[in-house]
């Protein structure tokens, strides 16, 4: 992904599961030409705001991480000043998961041929989309707790509201009444 | 933003703006342009929408994403946010192969074709996930916005009906004088 700076800092946000290879890639270089580079600086955060990888003045680099907890992780590219922000492209390349892990290792770590590779690849992209899944359902579920709490309640407050228009009623008729009995007008 | 895509390639993606402020909804228009520069896709005015392509052409594709003035409610909000995702799959190569793979070359087209409709998977999985948590803070805000609704409702039935009493209590003692 490429994107230009168009502020000084620019941070790019990830939702990341947890226990999640994370393998992040950046390459800073001016607009106009492509092979003039340009040195930023980096922040790698988790969801807490820990600071997980830092770095600057690099032009390109690299960070790698295993995500501990499930939320969103940010990273953030600052340029000197503004001015140059004008002018600089940032090209990102962040992966999670099985785009993560490195497959020409594994491949030779236990002699797989390409195709056995591919299934791998995969199989692993299957078990997080059935992770996924899981998560999702829990969430609706939590989501449809909520509807009904919310469906209860409007019916006890209107209730509740009625409730109160009636005692308010009784109240002012009660008060009224000593009122004018008081006053020797009833 | 641009992505370095390659021919045939398919990618599949989505987009969801979260409200802003208010719980106003912004809408957005996607544009995606080609290398070459024609427009290969486009969605007008939608806060949350679902996209795949073919690419006919490789390089750099730029996915523009931009605010619908005319649809959009809100004005002079500091920050709106929008969630964004792109799975890319295998492209079937059409080149001629080498023959000694021959015997797996039906093999290979079949394991991209599953590959692809597990990138489509991810991707629309990655925009239900988006979505619901868009709908689950409409959710919650009707969940706030129904105790705060009943507390002000009922703070202003006490209210009007001491100041009636107030009222007539005052218009009788000034009757008596």
């Amino acid at each position: 992904m490429e994107f230009e700076m168009q502020s000084q800092i620019k941070c790019v946000y990830e939702e990341i599961n947890n226990n999640v290879i994370v393998v992040g890639e950046y390459k800073a270089f001016h607009k106009e030409n492509p092979a003039q580079g340009i040195t930023v600086s980096v922040k790698v955060e988790d969801p807490h705001g820990i600071v997980l990888h830092e770095s600057a003045g690099n032009v390109n680099g690299q960070f790698a991480f295993t995500s501990k907890q499930a939320g969103e992780y940010k990273a953030c590219f600052s340029v000197s000043d503004i001015q140059t922000a004008y002018q600089t492209k940032l090209k990102v390349d962040w992966r999670t998961g099985v785009a993560a892990t490195d497959w020409n290792a594994i491949a030779k770590k236990e002699h797989l041929d390409a195709l056995t590779v591919e299934l791998r690849k995969l199989e692993d992209n299957i078990r997080e989309v059935y992770s996924e899944m899981l998560m999702l359902q829990q969430r609706e579920q939590e989501m449809r707790n909520i509807s009904e709490e919310t469906n209860t309640r409007v019916a006890w407050y209107s209730i509740a509201s009625l409730g109160m228009c009636v005692a308010s009623a009784a109240v002012q008729l009660w008060y009224l009444r000593r009122f004018f009995k008081r006053k020797k007008l009833m | 933003m641009q992505y370095d895509l390659n021919m045939y390639e398919p990618f599949y993606g989505s987009f969801v703006a979260l409200p802003d402020l208010y719980s106003l909804q912004a809408k957005y228009d996607l544009i995606i342009t080609s290398p070459g520069g024609t427009r290969v896709h486009e969605t007008v005015g939608e806060p949350e929408a679902k996209f795949h392509l073919v690419p006919y052409e490789t390089g750099k594709y730029r996915f523009c994403l931009r605010l619908n003035q005319d649809k959009t409610g809100s004005r002079y909000v500091l920050s709106r946010e929008v969630l964004w995702d792109l799975h890319v799959g295998h492209a079937d190569s059409h080149s001629n192969t080498n023959l000694k793979e021959h015997d797996t070359q039906s093999l290979w087209h079949y394991v991209h074709q599953v590959d692809a409709q597990l990138q489509q998977l991810r991707a629309t999985q990655q925009y239900l996930y988006w979505r619901e948590r868009r709908h689950r803070m409409t959710v919650e805000s009707t969940n706030r916005r129904v105790l705060v609704y009943a507390l002000v409702r009922n703070g202003v039935l006490v209210l009007v009906s001491i100041m009636q009493v107030v009222f007539i209590r005052r218009m009788f003692s000034k009757q008596l004088r």
